[in-house]
């Protein structure tokens, strides 16, 4: 069984939550609430460089926001 | 009835593709597979018996192919032979003397023996007839047939032909069976092979909705369902607006019902073709064997529409129109996954003859005429466009009870009537959207995932706080040189937390800890978490390069570790800083350094540092497939969680002992340290490297009193391997985790202890376990089940495009919840695509992937089931092929690499870079100074180049087994084996075989495996299908047939015949057909 965010193939969203935490998303499904679109659809590998490049910390909104 | 045999044959034919298919299930099956079919005829009026009897000795001349037998044996190919004998096989009963009760059940038992009859291929005849005199006026003829004679349609003209020789209507000549049978021998079989090889390309695996049902045959159960006349009109207007047949819609529907059962999303399943050719005179008209049973392959896309699905598999369809003669094994073996489907679908019924229904036929008339059929399938979905009340469809799944029990069988229908009806509601829906589930299983899921429970601490930091104030004087450590109370442990913690402080441990840093299992370590940890940093747990068995990059890959700003070990790590610690992610090594503590000592003593106790719950309490790093293991960041809220889950659910006392034995490196090592130390119990170090001695165990357990423990499946096996391990009889919690749990262990377990068994289940990505199930007494085979979510944490268990699944059907376990790592240190992007938007929970929620394949049962426990990638667990501990062969791929002069990892043994291999020699036992020394031990290959090999799959994935499978612990090819020794050998070779079309190969390894299947069994028993080897199953070597397959009695010398036959077989084939036939001669 292949999971269809393993898909090297697929089409692919970057979502974003209020956290500014990010996820791939297979572009067939709906975009879950609380979550929006940011980049996409586009394939596997320009999403990902899309994330690494965009969510330069992990930490979620919140917290940076708790700490700063 | 006896048959008297002369021994004449009127001809010698080969055999239709399906006839194949059929003999060698036979031949398996050891003879009598039952595969049969039955037609009963209800006939009104004075029936004459013996001239019944005539009218089918006159049938079966009409049609010779009907007085059939097959064979294979000592054939260079199989073959049916026609006696020339046309007597036939009859029996008359007259029941009319029984009360009509009596008569009726012994009506049905003698229509269920005959049905039930084992026909012997090789000795025709293979058509039984049986009239029953049920009362005056009404008879019953039973006609009984192996399959391999005739299809489906072949009956209404059997029927026709029968009567009418009974009424003695002059009839024309029968169009001949045996001219389809010189018709398929002109085709060109290459042709239609190239053209399913299209069809089927790039399929990754069978649809099997029963895996391991088997093949045996057997009279199926059978369950009906009619839809509305509404909906058949809905079905026809839905084919008719996609310009497509009724049967197209019929073919979406049930490929997406069996998506929805197996998970696949590239569906097969099997569809009888009439294989009765167009271009072929009186085709139509020829009893036979004519249909075929071939594949349908239904590629689903999730996001296109119902319509244009249907659009598109009529396109892909029409190409294969013209190829539907080839033998279905032939197309199977070409695709290369062995039997590609388990169910079958049927679109239409036997042409009726409603003449031969009306007439009269010298005084009788047919009053009804039913048919049974045979199936060696689980499953057989029928779709009768109108046979329903009012015209309606009518819906037949006839199922094999042994394989598909009735409750599931119900299941399958009502999701494909659920699919249907939501097909046919909205064509422009995308598959996706049409859901198979129904409401309550639904409504299941949410029961089984409702966890919320509030949280009294939500961080580690204030679990701990309260536990040592509550418990400030009781035993917290016991380890073998001293133990330590509540308040010496945190007052020796505080003071090494402000020297980490001093050198920058703090909220949001990191604290590395290289320390061997005992009190300092437990101090140690403490510490790190007092600063308010997360803690990264460094595992000693890993090889010093591997863990200062660890160390600084999390950016660890302190190391608390010896000096011995600082000494062991130093080279690497100051190869690895310099480039990002950190430039600066980590400032280093070395416990034990007198410097430090005295620091200790003059120190202030540090003050605990609050984290925020959303803070990280520890990283722990795991193996990743891409290369290089992952640093898992857990927060303090998950943590909380868990610890406080089986706080409630196991709850520990001051008065329990915990064991803490596990690897730092392993996550289960967290709550052993700090479930005790939240609980006012006392934690027992295991002394390093004792975690892997049960004798020692066992001596511990028993002198410390330790009450609770954690055992790795395979470990726990070997703990009760060991005589003393009864020793530790205070035992009352044993966890198990980080593999599957056998059943069998866990009732083990139960014998030797007095103790609650746990089977729990989790990720490192999800604070350690996010499931549980007891496993005291479990009932069967397998494994125990992982069970069900811990408190505010959900399980998801998805198909493909993200659905949930019916219980039963594999998906990969997704979870949801307080549980949830960060993500992965410093990889955003991987983070984006194992924690992903979850679109069952709470707004804005994530979920994890685990790569877990799972099923639930009808009560929403869920049982592993295995990975879906390579992943492997050694001892506990992830292991991905990937991290390997990168390393490997690292290593100088590799070019590419492969690694595979089965249990106890992981094994590399390594192509060369053009101009490089590789030495296997160097690249193993390069391995050991970079990975942990238990991911080193224990050989590699080098190879010119890794074997490549259909898909240009690299094929694992294929890689050969490392030359040290594979046997050479052993040459045939005896002249049986070379016999074999020889025959295998010819068969495979390989120069030779070993006789220590295998023959289905090597490309056997069941058409060869016939074929070699020919051979075989040419050379007077005595041999079955079967044994070539069980015993597949030649070496073995000649060791068993010397075991069998020889086969007395055959002795030539009298006549010579046919065009098919040589002089002394016939006469081997000859002497099989009539051995009294």
């Amino acid at each position: 069984m292949t999971n269809p965010f393993d898909d090297p193939d697929g089409t692919f969203l970057v979502l974003v939550n209020d956290e500014d935490q990010h996820s791939l998303w297979p572009e067939f499904a709906p975009v879950p609430a609380g979550w929006t679109a940011v980049h996409g659809p586009t394939g596997r590998d320009e999403a990902l460089r899309y994330v690494d490049t965009h969510w330069t910390d992990l930490r979620p909104r919140s917290l940076r926001e708790a700490m700063a | 009835m006896t048959q008297e045999n002369t021994g004449a044959i009127a001809d010698v034919l080969p055999l239709g593709p399906l006839q194949e298919g059929l003999l060698f299930h036979h031949a398996l099956s050891g003879g009598g597979d039952g595969y049969n079919i039955q037609v009963r005829l209800e006939l009104r009026g004075p029936a004459d018996t013996a001239r019944l009897r005539r009218a089918a000795a006159a049938l079966l001349e009409r049609h010779p192919n009907l007085r059939a037998g097959f064979l294979h044996e000592e054939l260079d190919q199989p073959v049916q032979f026609v006696p020339a004998d046309t007597d036939v096989h009859w029996n008359d009963t007259d029941l009319s003397a029984l009360p009509a009760p009596e008569r009726d059940a012994r009506e049905e038992e003698i229509a269920d023996a005959e049905f039930g009859h084992r026909f012997d291929l090789a000795a025709p005849p293979l058509m039984r007839f049986r009239a029953l005199t049920a009362e005056p006026g009404r008879t019953v003829l039973l006609v009984t047939a192996h399959h391999v004679l005739l299809d489906g349609w072949s009956l209404p003209l059997l029927v026709r032909d029968l009567l009418r020789l009974y009424a003695g209507t002059a009839l024309p000549p029968a169009p001949r069976y045996r001219d389809h049978l010189a018709w398929l021998t002109r085709r060109d079989a290459e042709a239609d092979l190239r053209a399913w090889h299209r069809a089927l390309d790039g399929l990754a695996g069978p649809t099997l909705a029963v895996p391991g049902a088997g093949e045996a045959a057997a009279s199926p159960q059978r369950i009906e369902q009619a839809p509305s006349v509404a909906a058949g009109e809905r079905l026809r207007a839905l084919a008719s607006r996609a310009g497509t047949s009724v049967n197209t819609v019929v073919q979406a529907v049930w490929a997406l019902t069996l998506s929805a059962r197996t998970g696949n999303t590239d569906v097969v399943f099997g569809q009888p073709v009439s294989g009765r050719p167009a271009d072929l005179p009186g085709a139509q008209e020829t009893v036979g064997l004519f249909t075929n049973t071939l594949p349908v392959r239904v590629r689903l896309d999730p996001a296109e529409s119902v319509a244009a699905l249907l659009t598109r598999l009529r396109l892909e369809q029409a190409d294969l129109l013209d190829h539907q003669w080839a033998p279905l094994a032939a197309v199977q073996r070409q695709a290369g996954h062995g039997t590609l489907f388990d169910t079958l679908l049927v679109v239409e019924n036997y042409p009726l003859d409603r003449e031969t229904e009306k007439a009269d036929h010298a005084g009788l008339r047919l009053e009804r005429v039913r048919v049974r059929d045979a199936t060696h399938y689980p499953a057989t979905l029928t779709f009768l466009p109108d046979d329903g009340p009012g015209g309606a469809p009518l819906l037949r799944l006839d199922h094999r009870p042994d394989a598909l029990p009735e409750p599931e069988a119900r299941a399958l229908l009502a999701t494909f009537t659920r699919l249907l009806d939501q097909a046919c509601a909205d064509p422009e829906r995308p598959v996706r959207e049409l859901d198979p589930l129904p409401a309550e299983q639904h409504a299941l899921v949410r029961r089984h995932n409702d966890t919320a429970h509030p949280l009294e601490h939500t961080t580690l930091t204030g679990m701990l706080i309260a536990a040592a104030d509550a418990h400030a004087d009781r035993t917290a450590v016991v380890a073998e040189d001293r133990e330590l109370t509540y308040r010496e442990l945190h007052d020796e913690a505080a003071r090494l937390a402000a020297v980490l402080a001093e050198h920058g441990a703090g909220p949001e840093t990191v604290v590395a800890v290289a320390l061997p299992r005992g009190t300092d370590l437990v101090t140690a940890l403490l510490a790190a978490v007092r600063t308010g940093a997360a803690y990264l747990p460094l595992d000693l068995d890993h090889p010093p390069a591997r863990l200062a990059d660890t160390a600084a890959r999390a950016g660890a700003a302190v190391l608390v570790t010896t000096s011995e070990i600082h000494r062991d790590l130093a080279p690497a610690l100051a190869a690895r800083s310099g480039p990002a992610p950190r430039s600066t090594a980590p400032a280093v503590v070395e416990t034990d350094a007198p410097s430090v000592r005295e620091r200790l003593d003059a120190a202030d106790p540090l003050p605990w540092a609050r984290p925020h719950p959303d803070q990280l309490a520890y990283t722990i790093f795991t193996s990743g497939s891409t290369g290089r293991p992952k640093g898992v960041g857990i927060t303090h809220r998950a943590l909380a969680n868990r610890l406080q889950w089986t706080q409630h659910a196991h709850r520990l006392t001051p008065g329990d002992r915990v064991a803490q034995k596990t690897p730092v490196g392993f996550d289960v090592s967290v709550w052993e340290f700090f479930w005790p130390l939240a609980a006012g119990a006392a934690i027992v170090p295991v002394r390093p490297d004792g975690h892997r001695d049960p004798a020692h165990l066992a001596d511990l357990f028993a002198r410390r009193g330790v009450t609770v423990c954690h055992f790795v499946p395979s470990m726990l096996r070997l703990f009760l391997e060991e005589p003393t391990a009864a020793r530790a009889d205070a035992l009352r919690l044993v966890v198990s985790s980080g593999e599957a749990l056998p059943a069998d262990l866990a009732r083990d377990f139960t014998r030797v202890f007095d103790a609650r068994l746990e089977n729990l289940y989790g990720p490192t990505e999800a604070a350690i376990d996010v499931s549980s199930h007891p496993a005291a007494d479990p009932s069967g085979p397998g494994t125990v089940p992982i069970g069900s979510p811990v408190w505010n944490t959900a399980l998801y268990v998805l198909d493909p495009w993200l659905r949930p699944v019916a219980p039963g059907t594999p998906g990969e376990l997704h979870l949801g919840g307080l549980q949830l790592a960060r993500g992965y240190t410093g990889r955003p992007d991987l983070t984006a695509e194992r924690f992903v938007a979850d679109p069952f929970g709470p707004p804005g929620s994530r979920m994890y992937r685990t790569g877990d394949l799972v099923h639930r049962w009808h009560d929403g426990t869920v049982v592993y089931l295995g990975r879906t990638d390579d992943q492997v667990k050694i001892n506990g501990v992830r292991v991905e092929p990937g991290e390997i062969e990168a390393a490997l791929t690292g290593l100088e002069g590799v070019a590419a690499a492969a690694a595979t990892v089965s249990p106890g043994r992981v094994d590399g291999y390594a192509v060369p870079r053009p101009g490089h020699d590789l030495d296997p036992d160097r690249l193993r020394e390069d391995l050991a100074r970079l990975l942990p031990r238990a991911m080193v290959p224990a050989a590699v090999t080098v190879l010119e180049r890794l074997p490549l799959g259909v898909n240009g994935k690299l094929d694992r499978a294929a890689l050969p087994r490392p030359a040290a612990d594979r046997p050479p090819g052993r040459p045939p020794a005896t002249a049986a084996e070379k016999a074999l050998c020889a025959a295998a070779a010819e068969l495979l079309g390989l120069d030779e075989v070993a006789a220590d190969a295998d023959f289905f390894a090597l490309g056997g299947d069941s058409v060869t495996s016939i074929r070699l069994v020919g051979r075989a028993r040419a050379a007077g080897l005595e041999l079955s299908v079967r044994d070539v199953f069980t015993h597949r070597t030649p070496e073995r397959l000649a060791a068993h047939a010397a075991l069998a009695a020889p086969e007395p010398e055959p002795e030539p036959g009298p006549d010579a015949f046919a065009d098919l077989l040589d002089a002394g084939e016939m006469d081997q036939l000859q002497q099989l057909w009539n051995p009294r001669q």
